[in-house]
């Protein structure tokens, strides 16, 4: 699989940013993030959360009201033309030129990404590197319009590979496909990753969304919404391990009768006998330990005992409860 | 190292050669020149009194006038919209997160619009041949050229500054037809009336002023003024200020394309 060069990596940094809508609404408020080169950043949020908004503006194609947008050391104040030569984005809904064959589709954004220095064969090779990448090759004479939803993702993919730009922005670039396209994408995705490029992706697809970003933030109503301890952003591991405060499973025989002997042990925790076992919500190690050892002494069969991890869904839906 | 054309221009290029109304307008406009070229000639032939210069003319007058007709109808159709097709399919945010300037994208789309304007005069070329080969002035074709040339400009630079200003193409294209309209017909009636008040009150020198403004920017004023072949002719002076008009129209019509070309992005999600 042929791999198209990168510039130079960059960090996408966006400090207090706040983007209002032309009727004056505030969509994105005071918002800050950076995102380093090879890391993937899964932003998360309901509808209307802002999150659209943010990713066009750190494009450079809204111009923000407060705050900055940084290329590295560049600053764009809402420059589509800067960001097109530091981002690549995806936008959603994807808009495709349907007229056009996939073939010319690539040939225009290669003609437009090289504008106004490449050679004709700077241009083929570059097309001939992204078609071999993704699998265009089949559907090059094809017309846009003919194509599946997972393929002209795969092409929008492809102008993002041309533009080889440092920063990649990804607006839902799962939706609407089934699991095969989207793992394939998804595959793509991270292909992007490893050439040291900084990825922001939104997802309404928490489950691989979590198995494809390193870091995550949760945007409410144009903010970070704060997820358990305060704090804004959560990586994979705070997830794997619940924030610090381990979730963990017992299955045994009589659960009913083992959470009435653990009860006296773990006043404190929340204790609920579920299906053949026992969930405890806030557990450490050492009291996972001491609660299998009373029970053992209690006559009650252990047959399994495992940490459980919270999940992206989880957190976000926790985060982005309505309050009363 | 090559320098290539502007990306948005060979985009627009694909998209508009694979129209197929372009090519049924083409013909129908190839049909109307030969009738007028035929009809003509077959006089002439039929008439042995009739002068080559009277077939040059007839040929002058009926070629152009079908000329300049039909390139601000295809001008007007050609750019209206082109901007506005971007939003509504969505491709917008696309096209600007390239390093493409706005003014390189509206550029384009201009010279893309205008590209239909020189396709038609391409087509009049032969029926330009047989003008010349029956007589007719060449300085006179090349004026009636650069009024068509220009006023293409003109309605087409318009249309896609309505089509940046104005979210959907529909708007785009009434926007458009209300510019024709004001500008073939309502602009020349209120000059019209204008000339006949400085007849009446020569001493009145608002009615002129209203006769400048608004008559002579008439495509077919103009058109008329470059190709008459009697009478006195049109001031150098008029033609400048004609031809600064339209300019200017078109520089604004541009401007009015760069500057719209990001309306609707908050909407594209």
């Amino acid at each position: 699989m042929s791999q198209t060069s990168v510039q130079a990596p960059i960090s996408l940094r966006i400090e207090n940013l706040t983007v209002s809508y032309p009727n004056g609404k505030t969509a994105v408020r005071d918002l800050s993030l950076e995102v380093r080169p090879g890391e993937v950043f899964g932003l998360v949020g309901p509808n209307g959360a802002g999150k659209s908004t943010l990713l066009k503006a750190a494009a450079g194609l809204i111009a923000p009201q407060g705050g900055a947008v940084f290329y590295g050391s560049v600053q764009n104040k809402g420059s589509g033309a800067l960001g097109g030569r530091h981002v690549a984005f995806m936008p959603d809904p994807l808009g495709v030129y349907n007229d056009l064959k996939s073939r010319e589709y690539l040939e225009f954004f290669a003609r437009a990404f090289g504008h106004p220095h490449a050679t004709t064969a700077d241009r083929a090779q570059r097309i001939g590197g992204v078609v071999e990448r993704l699998g265009l090759r089949p559907w090059l004479n094809h017309e846009v319009e003919s194509l599946s939803a997972g393929w002209q993702r795969r092409l929008s993919l492809g102008r993002i590979l041309l533009a080889d730009a440092p920063i990649v922005l990804l607006d839902e670039p799962a939706a609407g496909l089934d699991v095969t396209a989207r793992r394939e994408l998804l595959d793509v995705v991270r292909g992007l990753a490893s050439e040291t490029r900084a990825i922001l992706i939104t997802s309404h697809i928490l489950p691989e969304l979590q198995e494809l970003a390193d870091r995550f933030g949760v945007i409410g109503n144009g903010s970070w919404a704060p997820v358990a301890g305060g704090q804004t952003f959560f990586t994979s591991d705070d997830l794997k391990q619940g924030f610090g405060t381990a979730r963990g499973r017992l299955v045994c025989s009589e659960p009913a009768r083992a959470r009435e002997a653990l009860l006296p042990l773990h006043a404190d925790a929340a204790l609920t006998a579920e299906g053949d076992g026992l969930l405890f919500n806030a557990v450490d190690r050492e009291a996972m330990a001491k609660a299998i050892a009373h029970l053992t002494g209690a006559g009650i069969k252990i047959y399994e005992a495992r940490n459980e991890s919270r999940s992206l869904s989880e957190v976000a839906a926790q985060v982005l409860k309505p309050t009363a | 190292m090559s320098k290539s054309i502007n990306p948005v221009l060979w985009l627009e290029l694909r998209l508009r050669l694979r129209e197929r109304k372009l090519w049924v307008i083409s013909l129908v406009f190839l049909l109307i020149l030969l009738a007028v070229t035929s009809a003509a000639v077959g006089i002439k032939q039929n008439g042995a009194s009739m002068p080559s210069e009277a077939i040059a003319s007839a040929l002058v007058w009926g070629d152009f006038v079908t000329l300049l007709g039909l390139i601000l109808l295809i001008g007007g159709l050609g750019g209206a919209g082109r901007i506005s097709q971007e939003r509504e399919q969505r491709t917008l945010a696309g096209l600007l997160n390239t390093p493409l300037t706005s003014a390189e994208i509206v550029g384009g789309k201009l010279l893309g619009a205008w590209a239909f304007v020189g396709w038609f005069l391409l087509l009049s070329l032969p029926f330009v041949g047989a003008m010349l080969y029956w007589g007719a002035p060449w300085w006179r074709v090349g004026l009636g050229f650069a009024v068509c040339s220009l006023a293409g400009l003109t309605v087409s630079a318009l249309a896609i500054g309505f089509s940046g200003i104005f979210r959907n193409s529909l708007t785009s294209y009434l926007a458009t037809g209300f510019f024709l309209f004001f500008w073939l017909i309502v602009l020349p009636a209120i000059g019209g009336v204008s000339h006949l008040a400085s007849l009446i009150h020569p001493e009145d020198s608002s009615s002129s002023l209203a006769q400048y403004l608004f008559f002579y920017p008439n495509p077919f004023v103009a058109l008329y003024g470059v190709l008459k072949d009697s009478g006195e002719p049109i001031p150098v002076g008029t033609g400048v200020f004609v031809a600064v008009v339209w300019v200017g129209l078109s520089v604004i019509g541009f401007g009015l394309g760069v500057a719209g070309l990001r309306k609707g992005l908050f909407a594209q999600s």
